[in-house]
This record gives C-alpha cells, sequence and structure tokens, in this order.
C-alpha cells in the first residue's frame, strides 16, 4: 500500500502544481452556472428539468463535467509519463505493477473530488441538500471519476502518435459531455440524439447526482442509475488498468 | 471538433429546451464568433512565444522593414481568424440556410472587423504586459468578453446593467452584425460603429506595442 501512496500522492501534488489552470477551470465553470445558467433559467420550458429550476440543474450536472475534465486526464498524464521516461524510473522504484496502476486511478479520482470541492459549495448552496446526500453524491462521484481515469488511460494508451492522441481525447471529452444529460435534460434533445445519451455513462453519473442530492426518504433510491456507474467504473478501470499493465511489460517502443 | 459537437449537441438541445424564437440558430452565430475569438484572440500566443524565444531578432535581420513587420503581424492575426471561420461558415449555412447577397456581405465584412479587432486586442496585450501578466489578462478578459455578451443569450434574457456592457461589447457586435446577415435580426449600425470604434483602438495599440518592441531590439 505504501507503493499505493507514493504514486498516489505525486499525482495529486503535480496537478495541483498547475494551480493556475484548475482555478482558472473552476471560476469558468462557476460563472457558467451563475451568469449563463441564471440567465436562461427564465426562458426554459416549464417542466423541462422535473422539480428543479434549470439553474439547480446545471450546477450539479457541471459538478460531473468538472469531474470529467479532472480525472480524464490522467490518460494524458499517463501518456507523457511513457513518452518521457518516468515510467521507467517509477518501475525502478520497488513498487509494484498493480500498485502503479490503483495509485494512478485513485490518483486520478482524489485530485478530481478535490476539484470539484470549491463547486459543490456552490450547488449546495443552490439546491437544498442534507450531509448525508453531500456524502453520498461525492461517493458516486469518487466512482464515477475511477472509471473516467480507466477510460482516459485506456484512449491515451491506444494511439501512439502525439497528436492523434489529443484529437481522440479532445472528441471523446466533447462527445461524452456534450450528449449527455449534464448540461440539459434529454426532454429537450431530438430523438436520434436521445439514443446516444442513453448509452453515455456521463448520462447516468449526473442523473445519479442529482437525484442523490435532492434524495428524501419519499423518493424513489435512482438505483438503476447509480447500478450502470458502478458498472461502468468497473469496467473502465479493468480495461485501463490492463492496458496500462500491458504497456509497463512491453516497456515504451523505441 | 469543437463547433460541430456543439453545434450538433449542444445548440440543438439547448435549442429544444429554451423558450426563445430560433435560439438554436442564434448559437451557431454565437459558436461561429466563439471560433473567431478563439483563432484570433490567442494569435497573442504567437507573438509572446516569439518575444520569448528571440525569433524576433531573426526577423529583424530580413530585409523588411519594422512597420512592414508590425502591420504583417496584426494582418496575420486577423487572417488567422477569418480562414477558420470560412470553414465554421459553411457548416452555418447548411444548418442555418443561405444568406442573401447583401447578407453574405454583411457577414464577411463583420467576420473580417472582428477578427482584426480580436487579434490586434490580443496582440496588444502581449506587447504592453510583462510575460508573466499576459495569460492572466488575457484570461480575464476572455470571460469578461463572452460571458458579458450576446454570443449564447439575447439582450432580452439579460439583466439591464448587462444589457449595458454587452451593447459595447465587440463580441455581441460581431455576433448580432452576423445575425442580421443571416436573416435572423435587424442590422444595426450602434454594432458596426462598437466594431469600429474598437478596431481602431485596438489596431493602435497593438501597432503601436509591436513596433515599440522591435525598436528596443534594435
Amino acid at each position: 500500500m505504501d507503493g499505493v501512496r507514493v504514486v498516489l500522492e505525486r499525482d495529486v501534488r503535480t496537478f495541483f502544481m498547475n494551480f493556475y489552470a484548475i482555478g482558472f477551470r473552476n471560476i469558468v465553470v462557476v460563472l457558467d452556472t451563475v451568469i449563463f445558467a441564471f440567465i436562461l433559467s427564465a426562458a426554459v420550458r416549464p417542466g423541462a428539468v422535473g422539480n428543479m429550476t434549470y439553474l439547480q440543474f446545471f450546477a450539479l450536472g457541471s459538478l460531473v463535467v468538472s469531474i470529467f475534465w479532472a480525472s480524464y486526464n490522467i490518460g494524458r498524464d499517463v501518456y507523457w509519463d511513457r513518452e518521457s521516461g518516468f515510467l521507467n524510473y517509477l518501475m525502478s522504484l520497488p513498487i509494484s505493477r498493480t500498485e502503479i496502476i490503483v495509485g494512478r486511478s485513485f490518483g486520478g479520482s482524489f485530485r478530481a473530488i478535490m476539484t470539484a470541492l470549491p463547486l459543490y459549495v456552490l450547488a449546495a448552496i443552490l439546491v437544498p441538500t442534507t450531509a448525508l446526500n453531500i456524502l453520498e453524491s461525492l461517493a458516486v462521484l469518487f466512482v464515477f471519476a475511477l472509471g473516467l481515469c480507466g477510460l482516459g488511460i485506456t484512449a491515451a494508451l491506444s494511439v501512439r502518435d502525439e497528436t492523434r492522441a489529443r484529437l481522440l481525447n479532445t472528441f471523446i471529452s466533447l462527445v461524452l459531455i456534450r450528449s449527455s444529460t449534464a448540461l440539459y435534460p434529454i426532454v429537450a434533445m431530438p430523438v436520434w440524439l436521445q439514443v446516444g445519451t442513453r448509452l453515455n455513462p456521463v448520462t447516468y453519473a449526473s442523473d445519479s447526482i442529482r437525484s442523490v442530492t435532492v434524495y428524501s426518504p419519499q423518493a424513489v433510491i435512482p438505483g438503476f442509475d447509480i447500478s450502470i456507474v458502478l458498472i461502468f467504473a468497473g469496467v473502465a478501470s479493468v480495461l485501463g488498468s490492463w492496458l496500462f499493465s500491458r504497456m509497463i511489460e512491453g516497456g515504451p517502443a523505441e | 471538433m469543437f463547433f460541430i459537437t456543439g453545434a450538433a449537441f449542444w445548440a440543438v438541445s439547448l435549442g429544444g429546451l429554451v423558450l426563445v424564437p430560433n435560439y438554436f440558430q442564434f448559437l451557431i452565430v454565437g459558436l461561429m464568433v466563439l471560433g473567431i475569438y478563439n483563432t484570433s484572440f490567442n494569435y497573442m500566443n504567437v507573438v509572446s512565444t516569439e518575444a520569448r524565444r528571440g525569433y524576433k531578432k531573426y526577423l529583424m535581420a530580413l530585409p523588411l522593414s519594422r512597420a512592414g513587420l508590425t502591420i504583417g503581424r496584426v494582418l496575420a492575426g486577423a487572417a488567422e481568424g477569418i480562414v477558420y471561420v470560412a470553414i465554421l461558415f459553411a457548416f452555418a449555412v447548411a444548418m442555418i440556410g443561405f444568406p442573401s447577397l447583401v447578407g453574405s456581405l454583411t457577414i464577411i465584412a463583420a467576420v473580417i472587423i472582428t477578427s482584426f479587432c480580436l487579434s490586434s486586442l490580443g496582440l496588444a496585450i502581449a506587447t504592453h504586459f510583462k510575460p508573466e501578466m499576459i495569460d492572466p489578462m488575457s484570461d480575464a478578459l476572455g470571460i469578461a468578453l463572452i460571458f458579458f455578451s450576446t454570443l449564447y443569450y439575447p439582450p432580452s434574457l439579460m439583466p439591464q446593467p448587462m444589457r449595458f456592457v454587452a451593447a459595447g461589447n465587440l463580441l455581441s457586435a460581431g455576433a448580432d452584425l452576423m445575425r442580421a446577415g443571416f436573416g435572423l435580426q435587424q442590422v444595426s449600425v450602434l454594432d458596426l460603429a462598437v466594431l469600429v470604434i474598437w478596431g481602431l483602438a485596438f489596431g493602435v495599440l497593438s501597432v503601436r506595442g509591436y513596433y515599440k518592441q522591435l525598436n528596443e531590439l534594435a
């Protein structure tokens, strides 16, 4: 477990070295919520976002978007570790391959949660909730972030060329976020987009967070949505770990 | 990719969510202007990299006048934005429909002036601030320009103070002129005046700043 801790600490530390970029991204998300969503709230179709206002809907969805960017980009870091030779350095340490893989995944998830915490304060102000609901939704976000780390690692290690890797990552990020219910409800989407939305794990993460955050004993537990998030996290983590371990085994190609 | 996913997913969905007439078309034009912003405004990175890596000294060694280099830099940034948005314009036409001849000329003029304004603004920032201040300054200005504009929402939805700020915002002026070109709203002389005034102001600042940097190297 020491190896996991070492890798995790390093991930979190290097991520927050670029504090300006993280802070700026959070500021943009906050402004998106308090300006963009606030203004559009006045013009949203009645009933389109259920019992919430669009502002509340957007605030909770933007948490998922923030988590996505912070954890998915672990793949980019893994890619650069391979290219820069840092992975060789890690392999020379008395840390097992499993510990490296687990450490990277947990590192990505931790930094995603830490990035989203200030935004959660805003969401908690806008959406009436309880402390228990907040903890439960953070747990769902953490599990989702684990899956995103696996997906990011899978995408980043699938191609060797830097330009292609960047394009692939950008494409996957934009499509997953924009074709989900993170920023708008499914009823607003055209029928052809709704089909893709129902296959998108970000949709189930967004719906889970909204349901869990406003959950009350009289409400229905969002079991289906949370199950999809768990399955996604499991499959993506296993796939990312397998690909990562294969890469470690083979070493960087010259 | 940003524009295509924005149009195909984001604008389509918001168009179905918001009770604003032609909101999808409204957003498509906003995305076009955002494309100009991303290309032309960020041209400042070329200039700041040039200064940091010493390419300016190489440029000064060429048989080119400083005035020519300066004007070339200012126009190059504008040209980048124009070329980039030409591709976006084709997608916008596919989604909104062909504009009339007068409308097309209005759109072309709006694109050219907006690109020029943004690249000049970017150059002015790159040449007037210390290297470590360029990123924070441009980010702060970018946020103000984008959020306090009519790129994403019409003025009718904004609070009154915000409407006032948006009216003088060059992104709003460019977007509204382009929307008028597509027949989504009326042409406003105020928008043209806003663009011209900002273009002159930033053009002078950028030329002055870049020329001064070249002189300091000589």
